[in-house]
C-alpha cells in the first residue's frame, strides 16, 4: 500500500502538471518540450483568427505544439515555457531574415529558420521553424452561418488562407498572411487584422472579394448578397441599417 | 615548518596530477534535430546553413569508449558569419552547443578541451 508523505506527495503534483527533470540543471522540463537544448517547449502564437494553426479561434496552438510549415511573409508569435516554469523572451538568430512587429514575427525568405532564447551569453533553448513560399491563397468565410448568399447590412468576415508545397504535395499553411483585400463594388472593407477581412454587403448584388499577396498570389471569392439596400451607413454598434426597397444595382437579387 | 613542507607537497602533488590528466581520444559532435531523437552524424566535410539558421550540436569529449567528464571549450574563427554559444548545462552531458548562421561566408567552428581538438567548417549561404 502507498505510504503517504511529503515526496509522493511532490511526485503527483509532478504528474499531474506533467513535468518532469531531464537533467543538465535545476528546474522542471514541460513534458512537451520540443526545443533542440531539450530545457523546455515552444508554443506557436497566432497573430489573428486567419491563422489556421490555432483552433477554436484560440490564439495559441497547443503547449509545444508547432506548425509544420508556416507562409513565408505570414505573422505569428512564438512563447517559450522552460524550466523555470517562467515565460522566457524568444528571438530570431537574424534580423536579416525576420521582422518583429507588434510583439509578432515576420520572415522574409522562404527556407528553415532558427529562433533562441537566451540568458546572458548561454542558449536556454532552440528551435527551427520551416517557412514556405505561399502558391495559392484560399478565401473562406469566417463562418458558414450565411448559406448560400448574403444577406444585406449584415457583418461577414472572410480569411485568407494560404496554401504552399510541402514534402511533395500541396498543404495548409499557418500563419496570418498581410493580404491587401480588394473588390469590385466598392464594399468598405475593414482589413485591420492580417489575413481578415469584414465588410458590411449595403446593397443586393454580386460580389467579388480578392486577396492579393505582395503581386505575387491571390485569391477570391465570388459572393451573392440578397436584400433590399441600405438607405444610410450602417450603425456601427450593431451592424444593422436601414434597408429601402431599392433592387440591387449589381445585377440584383435572383 | 612542517606544515609548510606538507602544504607544498601538496601543491606539487596536485600540479603533477593536472599535468598529468588525460586528453581525450578525439571531440566526437553530432546533431541534434529533436531533443529526443538520437544525435546524427555531422555532415562532412562542411555544414551548409542559409543566413537566420541554426543547428544544435552535440559535443563529447571521448576517451576510447568512454565520455569524459570534462568541460569544452569552444570558439569561432568569424562571429559575423557563424556564431557559436553554449547552451546552459553544457559542461554536463549532453554538453549541446548552437551554432546561428549569421552572414555569408566560411567560419570554423573550434571544440576542444585539453590538448585535443575538432573543428568543424560551417558555410553560410546568404538567402535564397
Amino acid at each position: 500500500m502507498l505510504r503517504w508523505n511529503r515526496f509522493t506527495g511532490l511526485a503527483m503534483a509532478l504528474v499531474a502538471t506533467g513535468c518532469f527533470n531531464g537533467g543538465g540543471s535545476d528546474g522542471c522540463v514541460p513534458a512537451n518540450a520540443n526545443g533542440l537544448v531539450g530545457n523546455g517547449a515552444f508554443s506557436y502564437v497566432c497573430r489573428s483568427g486567419a491563422d489556421q494553426a490555432c483552433v477554436d479561434a484560440s490564439t495559441m496552438a497547443p503547449l509545444g505544439s508547432l506548425p509544420s510549415a508556416v507562409a513565408r511573409g505570414a505573422s505569428f508569435g512564438l512563447q517559450y515555457d522552460g524550466r523555470t516554469g517562467s515565460m522566457q523572451t524568444v528571438a530570431p538568430v537574424s534580423a536579416r531574415t525576420v521582422v518583429r512587429e507588434s510583439g509578432f514575427f515576420r520572415t522574409t525568405r522562404a527556407g528553415t529558420v532558427g529562433f533562441l532564447v537566451e540568458d546572458g551569453a548561454e542558449v536556454v533553448d532552440a528551435v527551427r521553424l520551416a517557412f514556405v513560399e505561399p502558391t495559392r491563397i484560399d478565401v473562406p468565410a469566417a463562418t458558414e452561418s450565411f448559406g448560400a448568399a448574403l444577406q444585406v447590412g449584415s457583418v461577414y468576415t472572410f480569411l485568407a488562407v494560404p496554401y504552399g508545397p510541402v514534402a511533395g504535395g500541396e498543404q495548409r499553411l499557418a500563419g496570418s498572411l498581410p493580404v491587401t483585400w480588394t473588390t469590385d463594388s466598392g464594399l468598405e472593407l475593414d482589413q485591420s487584422e492580417p489575413g481578415l477581412v469584414s465588410f458590411v454587403p449595403p446593397r443586393p448584388g454580386r460580389v467579388v472579394l480578392r486577396a492579393d499577396f505582395e503581386g505575387r498570389v491571390s485569391g477570391q471569392i465570388s459572393l451573392l448578397v440578397v436584400g433590399r439596400a441600405l438607405e444610410g451607413p450602417p450603425d456601427a454598434s450593431t451592424g444593422d441599417a436601414a434597408t429601402s426597397d431599392d433592387a440591387g444595382v449589381d445585377g440584383g437579387a435572383p | 615548518m612542517k606544515a609548510a613542507r606538507l602544504a607544498v607537497l601538496l601543491a606539487i602533488g596536485a600540479g603533477s596530477l593536472l599535468g598529468c590528466a588525460p586528453s581525450p581520444d578525439e571531440i566526437k559532435v553530432t546533431t541534434r534535430t529533436s531533443p529526443f531523437a538520437a544525435p546524427e552524424v555531422l555532415a562532412e566535410p562542411e555544414t551548409r546553413l542559409y543566413v537566420g539558421d541554426l543547428i544544435a550540436v552535440e559535443a563529447s569529449p571521448v576517451d576510447g569508449n568512454d565520455t569524459m567528464k570534462l568541460c569544452l571549450e569552444v570558439s569561432t574563427s568569424d562571429p559575423k558569419v557563424a556564431d557559436v554559444k553554449r547552451s546552459i548545462g553544457a559542461c554536463d552531458e549532453p554538453r549541446v552547443f548552437v551554432i546561428t548562421a549569421q552572414g555569408a561566408g566560411t567560419a570554423r567552428i573550434r571544440f576542444g578541451a585539453r590538448d585535443t581538438w575538432k573543428e568543424l567548417s560551417v558555410v553560410v549561404l546568404d538567402t535564397p
